[in-house]
């Protein structure tokens, strides 16, 4: 498990992606900065009763979450966090899970780009 | 250039469990006789072969012309889901006015045990293998049950607006001895269904079913033909950065109409891609039958009282999902509509029909939607 999910960055103008493209939809480049998206916002979520693969396994509450990198992203919700509220990203094994963002207060507006890496 | 028309149209009937026995090349083969024995035409007369199917595999188009014994000098295999209908007949209306091809059967069909389903919905493509299926998403209900929770913010909807929708659908499919999902609906029973991802119940998910579907395009001539007066196609018009409450349809809307020479208030009878109901709203919304705001009017004042004949056969969501036949189906039941062999759900002089497809989703929504206008010649 890793913090932050890897999204894309086109380095010749900016724009941010998820998934990843081979080639920008907006300036047709194909050179890319990897970063990590941390944080971003439920817009909607919904509990799957039934799945295409009926499991004994407990109920997944999948959400569109907006990053604060820009793209809206389909992650697994963890813990009580509703429309509107904020969250964190982690990754495995490339899925994201978000998870309520930990004494988050509306004064803390992350960074829109996080670290390279 | 020959005029291409649609000649004939068949079904293999739908069956939630398909008979023991029964291969997806056994139900294209039972879609394509009776396609062709509707268009008049012995099997030595087609050239042309198109086919799309989730579950022909390892088998190509080219097998399933060897297995239904066919010589041909035109091919096509397609991709794009519940697009994929009206794609094949783009390209098989073109291949005969090129003079490619003379006669060409049109097919789509599937029988997909739970487990190719599911295999099926898990590796879509890459990026739903890599980024949807370890959260196990529980397959596209689940983006689409987002997605109406968009649709239903935007537009100030109900689940009793989608009921609506759902239970005139039921209407048609009591007429239609081809639907699989026949008996009558009430608000009541909708409501209180079986709930798969909120918003989204047991009746707001087409069921899969086992079948196939089949068209025939023909040169000119034939008994009762059907022209395709206008056929437009938009793919990856947002390039998945929306929020899918606009398909490529709306960009496509203006050529659309121009070619055929009509618009919304000029269809008899529409047969609109419903695998759910919030993207028939937003398809009929996208090719202007009503504006920004409106869809819960024209719910109430057109789609409840069944004022415009909208999924005639009960479209899928009643008469079943038989995989890539999806993307044929409405097609068939506007061309049974036009050629005035829909029986008892028969609209009465219906001249003008309009099909859309709707498919391929990259991600979080479809990618593909096209539509045809479709006229009765005579």
């Amino acid at each position: 498990m890793r913090r932050g999910l890897v999204v894309s960055v086109c380095r010749t103008c900016g724009q941010t992606l998820f998934p990843r493209r081979a080639l920008c939809p907006a300036c047709g480049g194909a050179s890319w900065r990897l970063e990590r998206a941390e944080d971003g916002v439920v817009e909607e979520a919904t509990t799957v009763r039934h799945a295409v693969e009926a499991t004994d396994a407990p109920a997944v509450v999948l959400a569109s979450v907006r990053l604060d990198a820009g793209p809206v992203i389909v992650a697994c919700l963890e813990g009580q966090a509703g429309t509107g509220g904020r969250v964190e990203l982690v990754a495995v094994d490339g899925a994201p899970i978000a998870r309520p963002r930990e004494g988050d207060s509306s004064k803390s507006r992350v960074g829109r780009h996080r670290r390279g890496q | 250039m020959a005029n291409a028309v649609i000649a004939g149209a068949g079904e293999a009937p739908y069956r939630r469990h398909s008979p023991r026995g029964a291969t997806t090349e056994s139900l294209l083969a039972g879609a394509v006789r009776r396609a062709l024995r509707n268009a008049g035409l012995q099997p030595s007369a087609i050239d042309g072969l198109a086919v799309a199917s989730f579950s022909l595999a390892p088998d190509h188009a080219v097998d399933l012309a060897w297995k239904l014994g066919l010589r041909l000098r035109w091919l096509m295999e397609e991709t794009s889901g519940g697009a994929g209908g009206i794609n094949m007949l783009q390209h098989a209306v073109r291949a005969v006015e090129a003079g490619d091809a003379t006669a060409v059967v049109v097919a789509a069909g599937d029988r997909l045990t739970r487990s190719q389903f599911a295999d099926l919905v898990a590796t879509y493509n890459a990026a739903t293998r890599d980024h949807l299926a370890p959260l196990r998403f529980g397959g596209p209900n689940a983006l689409f049950a987002l997605l109406t929770q968009r649709h239903m913010a935007r537009n100030g909807l109900l689940r009793e607006d989608y009921g609506e929708l759902v239970i005139a659908q039921r209407r048609w499919a009591a007429r239609n001895p081809g639907a699989v999902y026949r008996e009558p609906l009430t608000m009541t029973d909708y409501l209180a269904a079986p709930i798969v991802a909120e918003p989204l119940s047991r009746y707001d998910c087409a069921p899969v079913v086992a079948g196939a579907d089949a068209l025939v395009v023909t040169a000119g001539g034939r008994r009762r033909p059907v022209a395709v007066r206008a056929l437009r196609a938009s793919y990856n018009h947002d390039q998945q950065e929306g929020d899918g409450l606009r398909t490529g349809l709306a960009l496509a809307r203006e050529a659309l109409w121009e070619e055929a020479g009509a618009g919304p208030d000029d269809v008899d009878v529409a047969s609109v891609y419903d695998d759910y109901p919030a993207i028939v709203l937003i398809q009929l919304e996208d090719l202007g039958f009503f504006g920004e705001g409106e869809a819960k009017r024209f719910v109430a004042q057109t789609i409840a009282p069944r004022r415009l004949p909208l999924n005639t056969s009960g479209g899928q969501l009643s008469a079943g999902q038989a995989g890539a036949a999806g993307g044929l189906h409405g097609l068939v039941e506007a061309v049974r509509q036009l050629r005035g062999e829909a029986g008892e759900r028969q609209v009465s002089g219906a001249r003008r029909a309009l099909v859309t497809g709707y498919g391929g989703v990259l991600y979080r929504y479809g990618a593909c939607a096209n539509a045809a206008v479709l006229e009765r010649l005579r």
